[in-house]
């Protein structure tokens, strides 16, 4: 994973991605909080802390994001 | 482009350094905000203007701070780009067993500076070994890459030149060198010193080799005293960074530097730094200062940085640099007797060749 930090967010290439993927504010912090294998449950459910959200909300929310960051390569599922 | 710009984007360029310049407290104007962006893009110290305003140190409005950071961002996925350029090609070259080392932008973006977001590229440098500099631009090459010029003869980068510059299948600027620069400076590195010295740098999870600090140093002092007819300000910057924020070995730096006869290369490139980035000054400034070039680095040095400079006055120079009588008289014989393709494109004819020749001697060939 080829990658940069500031204050624009996070610059991403993936092994098999074409183009950078850009991650701003939450963005950015759902892929700091990928930095450890977590399980998508306790992912959602830290975020709606650190938010205030509702975490059932959160979850569906980065759902699709997980998965388009799974199809570039960038995470991958361990178990 | 305004003074103003032109100060403000030099101030930013020492922006983080101990001894850098305050910053204006008053925001740009709108005229020379636009002019700071252009300069700092074309310089690569946007990511030092964009950190310097999220730091709150230069006072900007919202809409100018949002034009930093899409600037910024955007430098930034050119260097992760380049960054699966540099790890692809060097993927091929270790297959085919040749020995390199990365230069620049991505070896100091991830060993000299505390984020590598600071520091912004725009193509792949890599030094390869002398004896594998044929096989590495037949590799290149075979797998796509073309020569942006022709070589003089062939044989000539291999055993004086440079080096190449390659464009890759997918527009890729590949600067494959065999030593730092073209001319007498570059003939006079020792390379086989130079490649002994490595220090692994990781990038996207491979480690690869790139030189050690002393030879990262001496590299960004060659580029900002002799590369560009006016040094790039992001060149300047690594060579304050590496004296400001490393553990730079001050006496290993100099021994190299003189054994290479370069030591007014050193010299003048700290003196570009402190002079263009208004550093407060410190030890290696005041030595550059006080540093005077013997004669052959005073007329070496002439090719590089005089009003006629030109690639012809440092190909020129380079005859100086050579030890032995039988080496200098085949250099001169294969700069002169060129490859016909090389030959109508540079000069159209012989004659016109040689007249250039002799032109860029006595431009710096005469005693001052």
């Amino acid at each position: 994973m080829l990658w940069r930090a500031g204050d624009f967010g996070m610059v991403l290439l993936a092994p098999t991605g074409r183009e950078p993927v850009i991650l701003e504010g939450t963005g950015r912090v759902l892929w700091e909080a990928l930095a450890e294998p977590v399980t998508p449950t306790a992912l959602a459910e830290d975020l709606a802390r650190a938010f205030g959200a509702d975490a059932e909300r959160v979850a569906s929310d980065i759902t699709p994001f997980l998965a388009e960051l799974t199809r570039i390569g960038a995470i991958e599922e361990v178990r | 482009m305004t003074t103003a710009a032109t100060v403000l984007v030099e101030t930013l360029a020492g922006y983080g350094l101990p001894g850098a310049v305050p910053l204006p407290d008053d925001p740009p104007d709108g005229a020379t905000w636009r002019a700071v962006l252009d300069l700092a893009t074309a310089e690569r110290t946007i990511p030092l203007l964009a950190t310097a305003i999220a730091d709150g140190a230069l006072r900007v409005s919202e809409r100018q701070a949002a034009q930093a950071r899409a600037r910024h961002e955007q430098a930034m996925r050119l260097c992760v780009l380049l960054e699966r350029a540099l790890l692809d090609t060097t993927a091929g070259l270790e297959r085919a067993g040749v020995r390199f080392r990365v230069l620049k932008g991505p070896a100091v973006a991830h060993l000299d500076y505390p984020n590598p977001a600071l520091r912004a590229f725009g193509d792949v440098d890599l030094l390869v070994a002398a004896a594998d500099y044929d096989r590495a631009i037949d590799h290149l090459q075979a797998s796509g890459a073309r020569r942006r010029y022709t070589e003089v003869r062939p044989g000539f980068d291999r055993r004086w030149g440079k080096g190449a510059c390659l464009v890759a299948a997918d527009g890729t600027e590949l600067d494959i060198h065999r030593t730092f620069v073209a001319g007498p400076f570059g003939l006079t590195v020792d390379l086989d010193e130079l490649f002994a010295h490595t220090e692994p740098v990781t990038i996207g999870g491979r480690t690869i080799p790139a030189l050690d600090r002393t030879g990262r140093f001496l590299h960004a002092c060659f580029h900002a005293s002799l590369g560009d007819r006016s040094a790039r300000l992001v060149a300047l910057r690594d060579v304050a960074q590496l004296i400001l924020n490393s553990d730079l070995d001050c006496d290993e730096v100099l021994a190299r530097a003189v054994h290479w006869r370069a030591d007014a290369v050193v010299a003048r490139a700290v003196r570009l730094t402190w002079s263009r980035l208004r550093l407060a000054p410190v030890p290696w400034s005041q030595w550059a200062v006080a540093q005077r070039a013997d004669r052959f680095q005073s007329r070496a040095l002439r090719a590089y940085t005089a009003p006629s400079r030109s690639y012809a006055t440092q190909v020129v120079a380079g005859v100086a640099a050579i030890p032995s009588l039988s080496e200098k008289v085949a250099y001169v014989r294969s700069l002169l007797v060129a490859e016909r393709s090389h030959l109508e494109r540079r000069d159209g004819s012989y004659p016109r060749r040689v007249q250039r020749a002799w032109r860029a001697y006595a431009d710096v060939g005469s005693p001052r």
